[in-house]
Parts: C-alpha cells; structure tokens; sequence
C-alpha cells in the first residue's frame, strides 16, 4: 500500500505518494531529481548519501522516506543561497578537494553539520565527523583542509556582517 | 524489500503493542533503523508490516535522578548519550561506547534500546550495560515487565521478546560512590568498526577492597556476557596489579568466542585478557580516586 506524506526538502514541501519500503534517498533522486545526494553503497557504509535531517547528518540510504515526514531535510542542493555558494562549497574548490566528486556531496553534508556544532573544529573533530564518508580519490587530506578553511570562512563572513 | 504492505505509525504505546500482537511475526518494529534498514535491503527480513515507533514522542525520553538512577527510552540515540552531561558526568562508560559506535550519521539516528534488540554478539552497549547492572522495561499484550538484561540476551540476534512486546526503556541503576567504569573496543579502525572483542567492566571499592565487580564481553560468546568467575575473584579483596591479572585471566578462560573473517577464537581469547585488564585498571583508578 502507498502512503501519500509530505517532504520538506530544503524549505520546499513537496507531496509524493511512496510505498513504504522506498528510502529517502530513491525518493530524492528519482521523484524529487535532487540528485545530488549520490547512491554509493546503499546500506549505510560509504556517507555519500548524507543529508541533514533536522539539522543532523544522516543517511539518507537508510532512511525511509516515510519516516522522513514532517522534519526538515536539507539537500547538497540548499546550501547555496543563489549565486552565492556555502562557505563550504567555496572552500572545497579552493582547497582542490575534489577528484571525481562523488563523494563530495555527502562530505559537505557532513561538514555542514559539524560546522554547525563547532564553528572552531580540530583536525581530529573534522576526521570524526567525516569518519564514515568514503573517498576512493583524493587521500582525504585535502577534503580536511577544506572543512577547516570553510570553519575560517564562515568565521570571516560572520564578522564582517554589519 | 519485497511483500511490504504496509508501514504503520502508531501514536502510542498501547498501538504499536496491538499491531505488534496481531501481525506477529508478520511484523517488524523500527526505530532508528540503522539495523533494521540494512537487515530488509538485504532481505534478511521480510515483514508485511512495519511498525515505526518514531511518532510516539514520550520514547525519546532520557531522564536522571540521583534515586532512580538513568531511564533510557527506546528512541534515545547514541547521540542523545554523548550529548547529555549527566550521561558524561555519572555513566561516562555509556558514552565511552556510544561514541565508539559506527559514526556520526549513525549515532545521530541509532538507539540504545534497537542496539539491544538487534542482539548481536558484539553489540558494543550490551557490555556497558550489563557492567551497570541494567534492566530492560517491557510492554506487552500480557502488561509490563521488567528484565535483568543479562536475561534479554538469548542468543545471537535473539532475545526474550515474546510475541506483540516492545521494549519501552532500559533502566540503570544510580552510580554508587568510589565506582568507576570502562569500556575498551579492539578493533582495526576508529569508526564504523565491529568489535573484534570488547570489554565493560564496573568496580566499586569499600575500605580499600572491592566491594562490587562487573566484568562484561562482547564478541567472544553467543550473547554479550559477564564473567563471572572473574568477578568472584575480585570481590572482597585489596585491588592489585596481581589480582587483576588473575581476573583477566580468569575471563579469558570464561569466554567462548569462535573465529570469523575478522579474527580467530585464539586471538579473541588472548584480546580478552589484555582488554579486561586494562579496562580493570583504568576502572580501579576511577573507583579508588572517588
Ligand atoms: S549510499 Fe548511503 S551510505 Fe552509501
Ligand atoms: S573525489 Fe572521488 S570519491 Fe572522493
């Protein structure tokens, strides 16, 4: 039997009508085409799903959509604002730290929800929070330098807001 | 997923317990779903009935008082834990184990209570729990009941869940005074690791001896388990770098681990000597400083 639920998804609500056994993550790329959140393993051991739930990382391969229903998701899609790209995106060009970039999306996921948390991470807070996101190209090294450029950048654009 | 027909979402209680009991083994319950999503992608399980207990808020209770003691509702994540200063400040071995587990996605969603469920051998809050003497509160067609959790472990990925019941807290007792508590995983990687073997013990001194000792394993038996003879061992008697040896050897002995791909029964053995003794002694250190 499907059930009909709502999903709010980077501040939009979309209806969808799902059968139960469907994952957030099926539901986001092939009913929403928000395909940026990338189907990697899906069973919960490479991160590449990662959205944010209620501000929380998760993965979305081990979520039911209808589970998601009434909380607040957010997409590698609603990071930007516009033209203007998160701190975190921003820093993951500067610091070259993408390779074929499939992992990128759950990492910035990840990265995001540490920020959050900790405006001030450690290298060893940044490896803990990107621990279960799996890279197979770049070392993983300058993915951290990313996280702690973008925690130096969100500082920078919140002191210089009047 | 094949021949799902329908996901429920009771609002309380008493629901999830009346779908539990009239879909039996039809059915199956989710929390988190961090083992229970993995377990029907693969097809492990195959319900016709999901019964999410994610809309029954009063779950996600974590309360403390200095005479109850900690009550851990069923949808209470591992992040809940480490995020709770009581949880760090009175049972910092709960937080040492909850912070070992998988990673940060998946504390943010796992539960305590689906962890024990779940049952596995190496379940890395069966140990800690069972050092702290906790009891698992149940709910069921036939009423309440309450088990010590050393009984909920029936064998792997089994408990003693009867038809229809759900288990609605996990309760700990308050820590007594001059305690301390530890919990070890040996395992190859700081996350999203399975133990290989694991270690919770809890001691607790009076005048200069040990007045209460637990010693709890996983992965090297059926069930998470206590060793026994080692905590005979230990009571009553001065806390010694001898003494704790002769425990930890002790625990070895009582242990039954088998061998796997991630490694052999000798080693488990081996592993389980070295870990109980040193969580032993940073437990002692704890327990003698307080
Ligand atoms: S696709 Fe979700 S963890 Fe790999
Ligand atoms: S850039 Fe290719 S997997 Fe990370």
């Amino acid at each position: 039997m499907k059930t009909a639920i709502t999903l709010r998804v980077n501040g939009d609500a979309y209806d969808v009508v799902v059968p139960p056994q469907r994952t957030l993550l099926e539901v986001l790329r092939d009913k929403l085409l928000l395909t940026g959140s990338k189907q990697g393993c899906d069973k919960g051991d490479c991160g590449c799903c990662t959205v944010l739930i209620d501000g929380e990382a998760v993965l979305s391969c081990l979520t039911l959509a209808v589970e998601a229903q009434e909380r607040d998701i957010t997409t590698i899609e609603g990071l930007a604002d516009g033209d203007v790209l998160h701190p975190l995106q921003e820093a993951f060009i500067r610091a070259w730290a993408t390779q074929c970039g499939f992992c990128t999306p759950g990492m910035i996921m990840s990265g995001v929800a540490l920020l959050e948390k900790n405006p001030t991470p450690s290298l060893d807070d940044v490896r803990r929070a990107l621990g279960s996101n799996l890279c197979r190209c770049t070392g993983y090294v300058k993915i951290f330098d990313a996280v702690i450029l973008a925690a130096q950048m969100q500082r920078e654009r919140a002191a210089a807001q009047p | 997923m094949v021949g799902m027909k329908e996901y429920h979402r009771p609002k309380t209680v008493k629901e999830a317990v009346e779908l539990l009991k009239r879909h039996g083994k039809k059915a199956k319950l989710i929390a988190g779903g961090t083992d229970v999503m993995v377990l029907l992608r693969a097809e492990k399980v195959t319900p016709e009935h999901l019964v999410s207990i994610n809309a029954i808020p009063a779950l996600r209770k974590l309360t403390f008082t200095a005479k109850a003691g900690l009550s851990i509702g069923p949808l209470v994540t591992y992040s809940d834990l480490l995020e709770r200063a009581v949880v760090c400040e009175h049972y910092p071995i709960l937080a040492q184990a909850a912070g070992l587990i998988g990673a940060r996605q998946v504390q943010n969603v796992g539960t305590i209570v689906g962890n024990l469920c779940h049952a596995s051998p190496s379940a890395d809050m069966g140990p800690p729990l069972l050092a702290l003497d906790a009891q698992v509160e149940i709910s069921g067609p036939a009423g309440a009941r309450t088990l010590p959790l050393q009984k909920f472990f029936v064998g792997p990925n089994q408990t003693a869940l009867r038809a229809g019941e759900m288990v609605t807290a996990v309760l700990v007792p308050p820590p007594a005074r001059a305690s301390g508590s530890c919990f070890l995983k040996h395992g190859l990687r700081g996350q999203l690791e399975i133990a290989m073997v694991s270690a919770g013990v809890s001691l607790t001194m009076r005048n200069g001896a040990v007045a209460r000792a637990r010693i709890a394993l996983g992965a090297v038996a059926p069930v998470p388990m206590r060793a026994e003879k080692a905590e005979k061992l230990l009571t009553g008697q001065p806390f010694s770098d001898g003494l704790c040896r002769e425990a930890a050897a002790s625990a070895a002995k009582e242990c039954k681990p088998i061998t796997d791909f991630r490694c052999s029964a000798e080693y488990r053995r081996e592993m389980v000597e070295v870990f109980t003794r040193r969580a032993l002694q940073q437990a002692a250190k704890v327990a003698q400083a307080g």
